[in-house]
């Protein structure tokens, strides 16, 4: 009987270059007929020992390097490193400058969203949805480079404020988005929500319990697609986000379908959210004048030039200490724990990452399911390689 | 219940064993014998009014190229301190014999000094502060950031362990512990019993050394580029000269 069994177990290997794992994602499965009896993760392919980086750069060098940990989300990035930092430094940050953060980072989160949903589509066989979120992540994509010139890795949240101030050509550009995306997002919706097909393909597929997700650190949408109701703006709040009204869209299923719902609901959320900066944005400053990370503008005397190039090679001395912050991502919690001896160097640097967290919860997710119904666990929990491996 | 409280909750069931707290910007970390860190945890998760359940994260730091305490600039820093108070007596003294001229001139110089005095006495405060928590004898600190889903609390638990130390794993307390620790294992050598499935998670299997450790080169090892070179696949490039160790 045993023998019997075991000749039926197969190894089967997804991956590196697998077109739905999101990158370079593998997965060794083992599988018994069409169920899936052990999933194990392989990681590692993408590691840069950015944590190892750290300890070797000062905390402004470090940043463009932190927009390529969730490279579809760098603006999110941004904002949570460098909240980390002002935490540590105890600095404060210019109303206007809040704002700005706030708007690009939902304006972040809706991309990161598009893409996940035009990828998740292709995933489970619909082609159309993908055009059309990525026709509206263009739109985005505009934006972003009317405001500081490129199109991917921003590195536009800086420690203190922001790079530069927005343009009015952007807020122009923005309130033409919020009137047209609500519209065209229907579209997409309309394509998929009610849609037999999608529904056979995501519902009671890959759940997991309200328990289980916090137990083995789901976080953001998954999170709540398990009926947690969490979200760190809400139960942690950091900036302006106390002060703006939104909602914390949850289903108690723990399905696909629940994870797609979260995430759906959250891009209407963050529509709401822009409008209410749109409107409530106030003028002012868009940097912290006395950040010692500003340098300043006219060309220095000699004297101070030397202690300028000593700042720029030695960094800016931080207090002595160890500080964590976790901001809500698109993808769930992306926190910077930092260890400082007072030097303008990390001592030590984690990132915690919650692509890294997701993909060693999807053994738990899939056990027991179908070898078809993978490819959607995998695009709901919605993971980034660049993120996993750091 | 506010941060001493839960620091007052730790002391007395675990006594000896917990060797003290620290707080920044909010930020609660205790410090624990390594004996009793699984049950540390253990009381943390299951306390009524604690509830710990999630883990955000956990990982491992490695001190041993952290600063050593500057004592000598403390000494030198109190010396000054009691020269300038010794000043401002001297300086009192004569402002009681002198005239309204150089009253003013030795009053301001009075203002000057004590605050000179206050400065140097909040430095060396710091320094011996920092002095006093730099006792360590073993090497790494491991770390479990601890937060409640339900109660408004974080709280972060460390413990010293040694190179030769075996930690008890987490995970079944909490099972996101379990890649936490295998990355631990893969980049400080740290080692855990009961662990499901440890393994290398990032480095190759075979890798030999334990890259986030401080005495781990940046830019790789000598003898991992001359075993590179000598077993490249055919049609790959070596590294480049400017990317390896000088």
């Amino acid at each position: 009987m045993n023998s019997v069994e075991e000749t039926r177990r197969v190894e089967i290997n997804m991956g590196p270059q697998h077109p739905s794992t999101h990158g370079v994602g593998r997965f060794i499965l083992t599988l018994n007929g069409e169920i899936i009896e052990d999933v194990k993760p392989v990681c590692g392919y993408l590691h840069r020992g950015l944590e190892k980086l750290a300890e070797n750069m000062t905390y402004q060098q470090f940043m463009p390097i932190v927009d390529r940990l969730d490279y579809v989300a760098s603006m999110n990035n941004d904002l949570a490193y460098c909240l980390a930092v002002e935490k540590l430094l105890g600095m404060e940050v210019p109303e206007r400058a809040e704002y700005i953060r706030v708007i690009v980072a939902e304006l972040g989160r809706i991309a990161s969203h598009l893409i996940w949903l035009g990828t998740m589509a292709l995933d489970i066989g619909a082609l159309t949805p993908f055009f059309y979120t990525f026709r509206d992540r263009e739109t985005i994509y505009d934006m972003f480079e009317e405001i500081c010139g490129a199109r991917l890795m921003y590195n536009y949240v800086r420690i203190g404020g922001v790079a530069k101030d927005i343009t009015p050509k952007f807020m122009e550009m923005l309130k033409h988005f919020l009137d047209t995306f609500p519209r065209l997002m229907k579209e997409t919706d309309g394509l998929l929500t009610k849609n037999r097909i999608w529904m056979r393909r995501t519902k009671d597929v890959g759940v997991i319990s309200y328990d289980d997700a916090i137990n083995w650190g789901l976080s953001g949408p998954s999170l709540r697609g398990s009926g947690v109701n969490w979200d760190l703006r809400k139960n942690r709040p950091y900036g302006i986000y106390p002060s703006l009204e939104f909602d914390v869209p949850y289903f108690p299923e723990g399905d696909v379908y629940a994870r797609y719902l979260v995430r759906l609901e959250e891009i209407n959320q963050s529509v709401r959210i822009l409008r209410q900066c749109v409107e409530k944005i106030p003028a002012g400053e868009y940097m912290n004048p006395e950040s010692p990370f500003v340098r300043p503008m006219k060309k220095p005397k000699e004297g101070i030039a030397l202690k300028d190039f000593v700042l720029q090679i030695r960094g800016v001395k931080m207090p002595v200490g160890e500080i964590y912050f976790g901001a809500e991502n698109p993808k769930g919690e992306l926190g910077f724990y930092i260890v400082s001896d007072g030097a303008g160097k990390p001592y030590r640097m984690k990132i915690r990452t919650p692509s890294f967290v997701h993909v060693f919860a999807l053994p738990k997710i899939v056990k027991g399911g179908l070898v078809a119904d993978i490819v959607s666990v995998i695009s709901s929990l919605d993971f980034v390689f660049g993120e996993v491996d750091r | 219940m506010k941060n001493d409280e839960i620091v007052g909750l730790l002391k007395g069931n675990f006594g000896e064993a917990f060797r003290g707290s620290e707080e920044l910007s909010g930020d609660l970390t205790v410090k624990v014998d390594l004996d009793r860190l699984h049950e540390v945890l253990q009381f943390l998760r299951s306390h009524p009014s604690l509830e710990f359940d999630y883990l955000p994260f956990m990982t491992a730091i490695d001190y041993s190229v952290y600063p050593k305490p500057k004592t000598k600039e403390m000494e030198t820093k109190l010396k000054e301190a009691k020269a300038k108070e010794e000043k401002i007596k001297e300086n009192e003294e004569k402002l009681k014999e002198a005239k309204e001229e150089e009253a003013e001139k030795l009053k301001e110089e009075i203002a000057r000094l004590k605050e000179e005095v206050v400065k140097a006495k909040e430095e060396s405060e710091k320094l011996k502060k920092e002095a006093e928590r730099e006792e360590r004898k073993k090497r790494f600190d491991i770390v479990y950031q601890l937060r409640s889903t339900k109660h408004p609390y974080d709280i972060r638990v460390k413990a010293e362990v040694g190179e030769e130390d075996i930690v008890e794993s987490a995970t079944d307390i909490w099972n996101s512990a379990g890649c936490d620790e295998c990355e631990i294992y893969d980049m400080f050598g740290i080692k855990f019993k009961n662990h499901p499935d440890l393994r290398r998670i990032l480095m190759p299997e075979d890798w030999v050394g334990h890259p986030y450790r401080k005495d781990y080169p940046l830019k790789g090892r000598k003898e991992d580029d001359e075993y590179l070179d000598t077993h490249l696949p055919e049609g790959q490039l070596k590294r480049p000269e400017h990317t390896r160790m000088p």
